[in-house]
């Protein structure tokens, strides 16, 4: 089981227990896991298309030089279905298809995820009910399934390699 | 959702593309009623337009010394930061009349719509949907069947969000309504 499955797991499990005996810390490590957990499925797919796997560890490396940021934004210019440029992608690289309704919700459930896991882990003011946690990790779920459907396409070559060179690019 | 068109309003706050300054809607005109200032009418020709125009006051402490502009193009503005949850809130309560065919989900019960920042800075407008679990729910948890739903639904609002072209970054996200009792207690 990848680092990626363990960790949808494990947010489906903390998000799954009792309602009436869960704690605030069960669901905000439940938000948190299910977006760490969609992190690493792309980031170890970004790792595994730009990188070979030896020497040992190589792959490992690059996938750590990934940075949320860049994902987060790559993410967003992706997010919009039927769209056949995108934001930030230099004019020499054109997208072979429009973004699918997969890659559009992927990009939009990384957004969401991202932005839910920060509120989880440092807003305390926030109030979080099970339901949040079964929300988002519901989320992650289909994040996993459309990308099985999506990681073939021509266009997620272009996804994946945004994310770890989009930034520069553009230079 | 190509159809979604927003019809400018006499009150809002605007700004024309290119200028910081902040104007309010005094005035609108529909489609070729108006003459342009003399130099925009070739100007918007080229530009292809020819729709509804707007007179605008400026909104300054020396407003007073200015004259309105008169017959603006609509298609020149663009909302001003203060005023950006107003279209979204437009799209949503549009959404709401089950265009095309699409029913807006009967167990939300309210949605909050929320301009600021995402924790990386970039300026955002949050919408939240508050959906109520007595509807929501099956045997005392959240259906499956409605989750699925709900994400779609929340699928749809993103896409008719991102195709205002705001600049601004979108979050919709879904939450369980407090109850008046929950929040007494």
């Amino acid at each position: 089981m990848s680092l990626a499955e363990e960790l949808l797991e494990h947010a489906r499990f903390l998000a799954n227990l009792d309602p009436r005996v869960t704690s605030q810390a069960n669901i905000r490590r439940a938000i948190s896991a299910a977006y760490y957990a969609v992190f690493h499925l792309l980031a170890a797919e970004v790792a595994a298309q730009v990188s070979p796997d030896s020497p040992a560890g190589l792959r490992e490396r690059t996938q750590r030089a990934l940075d949320h940021m860049q994902m987060v934004k790559v993410a967003k210019a992706f997010s919009l279905e039927g769209a056949i440029r995108v934001k930030d992608l230099p004019d020499d690289i054109v997208l072979p298809y429009p973004v699918s309704k997969e890659l559009a919700l992927i990009g939009g459930r990384f957004r969401r995820l991202q932005e839910e896991r920060h509120a989880a882990d440092y807003d305390l003011s926030k109030h979080y009910d099970p339901t949040d946690a079964l929300n988002q990790v519901e989320e992650a779920e289909e994040v996993f399934k459309d990308w099985k459907i999506e990681r073939s396409s021509k266009n997620a070559t272009v996804f994946l390699a945004s994310m770890m060179f989009g930034k520069s690019w553009n230079k | 959702m190509a159809d979604l068109k927003f019809d400018p309003v006499i009150g809002l706050d605007v700004r024309i593309r290119g200028d910081r300054e902040l104007y309010e809607i005094i005035a609108v005109h529909p489609p070729n009623s108006t003459t342009m200032p003399e130099g925009w009418e070739s100007f918007a020709q080229v530009r292809g337009e020819g729709g509804r125009t707007v007179d605008l006051k400026l909104l300054r402490s020396d407003s007073h010394l200015f004259s309105p502009l008169q017959s603006v193009p609509w298609s020149w503005l663009q909302y001003a930061d203060e005023s950006e949850i107003w279209p979204v809130r437009h799209a949503i309560e549009w959404l709401k009349t089950n265009p095309d065919g699409k029913k807006f989900p009967d167990y939300i019960v309210d949605y909050e719509v929320e301009a600021r920042n995402d924790q990386s800075g970039n300026p955002s407008i949050f919408v939240r949907f508050l959906v109520e679990p007595e509807y929501f729910y099956e045997n005392g948890s959240p259906s499956k069947r409605n989750m699925a739903a709900l994400s779609e639904f929340v699928f749809e609002v993103d896409q008719v969000l991102l195709g205002l072209d705001l600049d601004r970054w979108i979050y919709v996200q879904s939450g369980v309504a407090r109850r008046v009792l929950d929040v007494a207690s």
